[in-house]
């Protein structure tokens, strides 16, 4: 039969041939063209988009470091202006004041000197320009407060005695000076949180005895014997004000002397300065140094003057900590709830529904999640475990607020469906004939699930827990309610007992981004930060994941089918 | 044109009227005592977010064993967080409302103590480039509410209705402000729409930062936020009481003045029993906040510093000798 | 395949028919069509050997399908037996019941008994999990676990807990000596199994069935996915082991049960139709339709 149909077209005489070649014209649709065409063309528009995100997110982020050149500008009737160009335009301006409808340019100057001048930032028309330079010894310096200071050196002083009063002596002698400025500073900090800390702490405690023995009515030579140690303490707290009092008239006493632009001479301590460079005088690998330094300060620093300036280190930390905290818990939950659906649970409605509300459950919106864990773990939990294992700290909370713990647990909740959906479908892509290969061995349900199913189910759950770190990472609406906060000076793991605090709040950097860009009351120099601080979150993202996938990869070296 | 050559002198030459603003000497400079350690948590107000950052920062260089937690997303958080005993301090951008005293108050049998913490007024900005000098808060009310309190005639929705020409004169004005969360947002429409109703085209911005970023995007916009948060790329616009009245600029001066009609104090509110003193920790942190470093950190967040009077008025709130008005008096 | 049993049957006692005679018609379909009762045509040469796994009266439903009728059939110790017929018959289904892999397969539920070295394994209150150490299996595709060649082969004495290196090591030499692999394998205990050729693998899946020292080795089609020469390893294999263990082997091969089974039974539609020695099944069946089939004339 089939035969004949293939022979037919041969015997066929050719006079009906042309007809049937316009009849069976193939139709449009059955070419391959346009649907290679339309698909290809979604994946460039879906590259194309996502190549565009990238390229801004890397560029301003790695750009924002960079120092560039201080201008200074003279205008008529107003003050010079020293500062870096942050942004030109043109604008089309009305005619006004007898002048001709015309466009014109005006740049955007980053002139720091906020405690001079009330102004991070100022905007100037080409034509009040009166004369611009580029003068050799600008200089900037950037403040442990009131953000930047430019300007030209005037003079080194310490105390009474003038080091250097040419700018090029001074620039000469400026980086050791300032490397002992931080000594002073690096000396200060230490004594402060080493050694005040512990008498901070030890008068607390000894505050806390007191009041007990008074409340029980302890005997009086217990009363005594504190009282007595607490005088002693506060000798030693005595003694340690004195010492930081001198600390910061020996850290005060070298002063940078600046001249700002419109002229005005200011002291700058050179214990309050970070950095200083000579802007327009620097080469290339001068630069490259200021900008190295800048993502150091960047990434080990803790944040300064409202997360505006200073490092991110602890929102790293944060970040990155309760992105593995919500690993360890979501994995194993999604893989034994996963294991109950697939491996134990008997097939039927129950399990459908049970699956349809899992899926579902990935499409509510975080901030659901956030309102929930505010409500279970921070209230009802947290305050469980408060009234039972830190009833002395009442009514301060310690677990019934919103901390790292808490934020980690509902990030956890919020993979779970992840997690759940990808181990469900590494668990089905076992091959049932291990799994009776297994048992015909006379392994239980239980050995075969562990020593067989899971192993080869691993890399696939491993998938699931590197899209559950992605989603959970990236996370910042439902954070907002159980932790992350602006300020949070302490890290979650630290030198005092039990070191390691989870009940904590910490800074996150998603939370950060939004705090620079929607917070920051100096919006215009927090914008190129927050391209900084995305930058950031994006690379530890990656890592983590890059970290799972060669982890996976390995894992599927080993347990790889062979297709022989 | 006259409007226009008086925008171009303020475009000309904002550093020529930029001052920096000054701390009264009177205030008291804060010294550290000894035994202060603990957690402090604040709750409140994003517009006092910044300020409690910088306060917690300095307070923290006195004190390294004092651990200080800063968490803002609203004023309206501030007496919920006091109330079940998850903050110390609750920071607020506007005084308590009755309400929200009365929650208090039945959870301790007392009221919240508020402390005076810093001068804000609140600016109306628009974009750098709008010709437009000053507006009265009835043509405020007119251009932000639908309801119209204040009374003006007509309601505004061009900048041609405010008496702009050129491109501006049939362009729609873009409305920004904040969510309803804030004080900011309670704020401006007690005090600029007489209790109105915002339009629903008002755009609600998440931080009082964002309002002013939305302005400066939008050359149409006009909206409304703190004065510390004033950047290059926006103008302030003189405010008038009422039709009549002169419009007066954002300055230290007409703030504490009260010339500038939209100025208020930002409190920090705490739980305090009438009768009994505050522990060291909370005392000390007021303390400072109310200080002269204290108030510098105010001025470095681009608010206004206390005057002592207000000063004095906090301390007395915490149960503190009064300082810096007598401190002035012996000078 | 035409389906004889449409109407769900209760689960009566088995249908017997008398006997027909290797002359007749091939009335065996049409009473089978027909759901009449039918005997099978036990060779009695079987009836006189050393058994190691009777099964008697068997019967199997899954959910409302029956799938094995009345099936008696003694299997002779240290012999290789082979189960022959057209797919569906359920000769696989027989062959997973022995060590009941059906149990975990939902809706199934059985009739009659089975009995390994007279122990009953339908019985009340067996440990299926102990029965199925006693019995070893080895399945159509090979199925080494994704552990190592070592792991693989001693793995049922690990799901025992046993961890003495030396006694691991000696039951390794000794399976894999017996699966004919450990010359091949004997320097690379430690890689992965899934790297054997699918040979390899299947004589792998041999040598862990036999590490136990099971009483009854399942063979379910082993060579159905192995190239000819992989084949006739396996058959050598299946040489070598007899007369140690005991081969029960479903095959589709006429040629594999010839050359290599002692016994043959022929299954059609649930039904064991004839059983008997190889060599009489293939030579001088007893039923036309066991000589239909075996000569291929069938199907």
């Amino acid at each position: 039969m089939s035969q004949a149909t293939l022979e037919r077209p041969a015997k066929e005489p050719t006079r009906t041939r042309r007809w049937r070649t316009t009849r069976r014209a193939t139709a449009l649709s059955a070419y391959g063209e346009p649907w290679l065409w339309l698909a290809s063309g979604a994946l460039a528009l879906a590259l194309a988009m996502i190549a565009a995100l990238v390229l801004l997110i890397l560029v301003r982020g790695f750009g924002t470091f960079w120092p560039s050149e201080l201008l200074r500008i003279e205008r008529k009737g107003a003050p010079a202006l020293l500062g870096e160009v942050t942004k030109e335009e043109l604008v089309t301006r009305p005619a006004a004041d007898g002048m001709p409808e015309r466009t014109e340019r005006r740049r955007m100057l980053r002139t720091g000197n906020y405690d001079l001048t009330g102004h991070h930032f100022e905007w100037v028309w080409d034509s009040e320009v009166e004369r611009e330079a580029r003068p050799e010894w600008a200089l900037a310096v950037e403040r442990t407060a009131w953000g930047r200071f430019h300007g030209e050196p005037v003079a080194l002083v310490a105390g009474e005695r003038v080091l250097a009063e040419q700018p090029s002596e001074i620039l000469a002698r400026l980086d050791d000076e300032l490397a002992r400025a931080i000594e002073g500073r690096e000396a200060r900090h230490r004594l402060e949180v080493e050694e005040v800390g512990a008498v901070h702490h030890a008068m607390e405690v000894e505050r806390l005895t007191l009041r007990h023995l008074e409340a029980e009515g302890g005997d009086a030579a217990q009363r005594a014997a504190s009282i007595e140690r607490t005088a002693e303490l506060e000798r030693q707290y005595e003694a340690l004000q004195r010492r930081l009092a001198e600390l910061d008239v020996e850290n005060g006493r070298t002063v940078l002397r600046m001249r700002a632009p419109d002229g005005a001479t200011k002291d700058l301590a050179l214990v309050d300065v970070v950095r200083a460079y000579p802007a327009n005088a620097l080469d290339w690998s001068a630069k490259l140094g200021v900008y190295l330094s800048r993502w150091w300060e960047f990434l080990t620093d803790v944040p300064r003057e409202a997360n505006s300036e200073g490092g991110v280190f602890p929102a790293i930390f944060g970040t990155v900590v309760m992105t593995l905290i919500m690993s360890l818990v979501v994995v194993p939950f999604g893989v034994l709830a996963a294991l109950y659906l697939r491996e134990y649970a008997k097939a039927g409605a129950l399990v459908s529904i049970v699956r349809i509300c899992v899926n579902n459950l990935a499409g509510v919106p975080s901030i659901v999640f956030g309102v929930f864990g505010l409500g279970f773990f921070c209230m009802i939990l947290g305050t469980s475990i408060d009234e039972l294992l830190f009833a002395d700290r009442l009514p301060n909370p310690t677990y019934g607020k919103g901390g790292l713990l808490w934020a980690s647990l509902t990030l956890a909740l919020l993979t779970l469906p992840v997690v759940i959906v990808a181990t469900e479908e590494a668990i089905a892509a076992v091959p049932n004939s291990m799994r009776e290969g297994s048992y015909g061995c006379g392994a239980t349900k239980g050995q075969t699930i562990l020593r067989i199913v899971l192993p080869r189910a691993l890399p696939g759950i491993m998938t699931g827990m590197i899209l559950a770190i992605a989603r959970g990472a990236g996370e910042v609406a439902p954070l907002m309610l159980v932790g992350a906060v602006k300020l949070a000076p302490q890290l979650a793991v630290d030198g005092t007992a039990p070191f390691v605090h989870p009940e904590r709040s910490f800074l996150h950097l998603g939370f950060h981004v939004f705090d620079l860009g929607f917070q920051s009351q100096n919006s215009e120099a927090a914008k190129p930060m927050v391209y900084t601080t995305t930058l950031l979150l994006i690379g530890i993202v990656v890592t983590l994941n890059l970290t799972a996938i060669w982890i996976r990869s390995q894992l599927r070296k080993k347990y790889a089918a062979n297709p022989f | 044109m006259k409007l226009l050559a008086l925008a171009a002198v303020l475009l000309a030459a904002p550093a020529a009227l930029a001052q920096s603003i000054q701390v009264d000497a009177k205030l008291p400079v804060y010294k550290p005592i000894q035994g202060v350690s603990g957690n402090v948590k604040s709750v409140g107000s994003d517009t006092l977010n910044n300020l409690m950052t910088l306060w917690a920062e300095g307070f923290k260089k006195h004190y390294p064993a004092v651990a200080v937690e800063v968490e803002g997303k609203g004023s309206g958080t501030a007496p919920p967080a006091l109330i079940n005993g998850s903050s110390t301090f609750g920071p607020m951008s506007r005084p308590m409302k009755q309400k929200e005293i009365d929650d208090f108050e039945k959870a301790f049998g007392y009221k919240p103590t508020a402390v005076p913490a810093a001068v804000d007024t609140l600016a109306v900005y628009v974009h750098k480039d709008n010709p437009l000098a000053q507006l009265s808060l009835d043509q405020v009310d007119a251009i932000f509410s639908k309801s119209r309190k204040a009374g003006y005639a007509k309601d505004l929705t061009t900048w041609g209705d405010l008496g702009l020409t050129g491109e501006w004169a049939d362009k729609p004005i873009s409305l920004y402000g904040r969510n309803s969360a804030s004080g900011t947002y309670g704020f401006f429409k007690e005090h600029a729409l007489a209790n109105g109703d915002f339009k629903d085209a008002v755009k609600e911005q998440p931080g009082s930062s964002a309002v002013v970023q939305g302005v400066a995007s939008d050359k149409f916009a006009i909206g409304y936020s703190g004065i510390g948060y004033k950047t290059a790329d926006v103008k302030m616009l003189k405010l008038a009481k009422d039709a009549k009245s002169e419009a007066f600029e954002i300055s230290q001066e007409n703030a504490y003045s009260g010339k500038y009609p939209m100025t208020r104090i930002l409190y920090v509110y705490v739980n305090k029993k009438p009768d009994a003193q505050l522990d060291p920790l909370r005392r000390e942190f007021l303390r400072y906040v109310l200080s002269k470093q204290g108030q510098e950190d105010t001025v470095k967040d681009g608010f206004y510093p206390l005057t002592p009077r207000l000063v004095d008025q906090g301390l007395k709130a915490i149960g503190l000798e009064a300082a810096a008005v007598e401190a002035g008096a012996k000078q | 395949m035409p389906t004889a049993t449409k109407a769900p049957m209760p689960p009566t006692s088995p249908e017997r028919l008398p006997p027909t005679g290797r002359d007749s018609a091939p009335r065996v379909y049409d009473a089978v069509a027909r759901g009449e009762r039918f005997t099978t045509a036990m060779h009695e040469a079987v009836l006189d050997e050393r058994h190691v796994l009777s099964i008697r009266d068997f019967e199997l439903w899954y959910g409302e399908k029956k799938a094995l009728y009345g099936i008696t059939m003694p299997i002779t110790a240290g012999k290789i037996t082979a189960l022959i017929g057209p797919s569906g018959c359920g000769k696989s289904t027989l062959l997973r019941c022995v060590n009941r892999l059906n149990d975990l397969v939902d809706g199934v539920r059985i009739a009659g008994d089975m009995q390994l070295n007279g122990d009953s394994i339908y019985a009340k209150g067996v440990d299926v999990i102990e029965l199925r150490k006693r019995i070893g299996m080895v399945f159509q595709k090979p199925n080494p676990f994704p552990m190592s060649i070592f792991e693989n082969v001693v793995y049922s004495l690990r799901i025992d807990g046993i961890r003495e290196k030396d006694l691991l090591h000696e039951v390794c030499e000794k399976s894999l000596k017996g699966a004919g692999l450990w010359d091949e394998v004997k320097d690379r205990l430690k890689d992965s199994a899934l790297n054997l050729s699918g040979g390899q693998q299947q004589r792998l899946c041999i040598a862990r069935a036999i590490a136990a020292e099971p009483e009854v080795l399942l063979l379910d089609e082993p060579c159905s996915a192995l190239d000819p020469i992989a084949t006739g390893r396996i058959e050598e294999l299946m040489n070598e082991l007899k007369g140690h263990y005991s081969i029960l082997i479903v095959t589709h091969n006429m040629q594999q049960a010839a050359r290599t089974s002692d016994y043959t039974a022929f299954m059609y539609l649930g039904r064991l139709v004839e059983y008997g020695p190889t060599n009489e099944i293939f030579r001088v069946p007893r039923l036309k339709e066991t000589e239909d089939y075996v000569t291929g004339r069938f199907g």
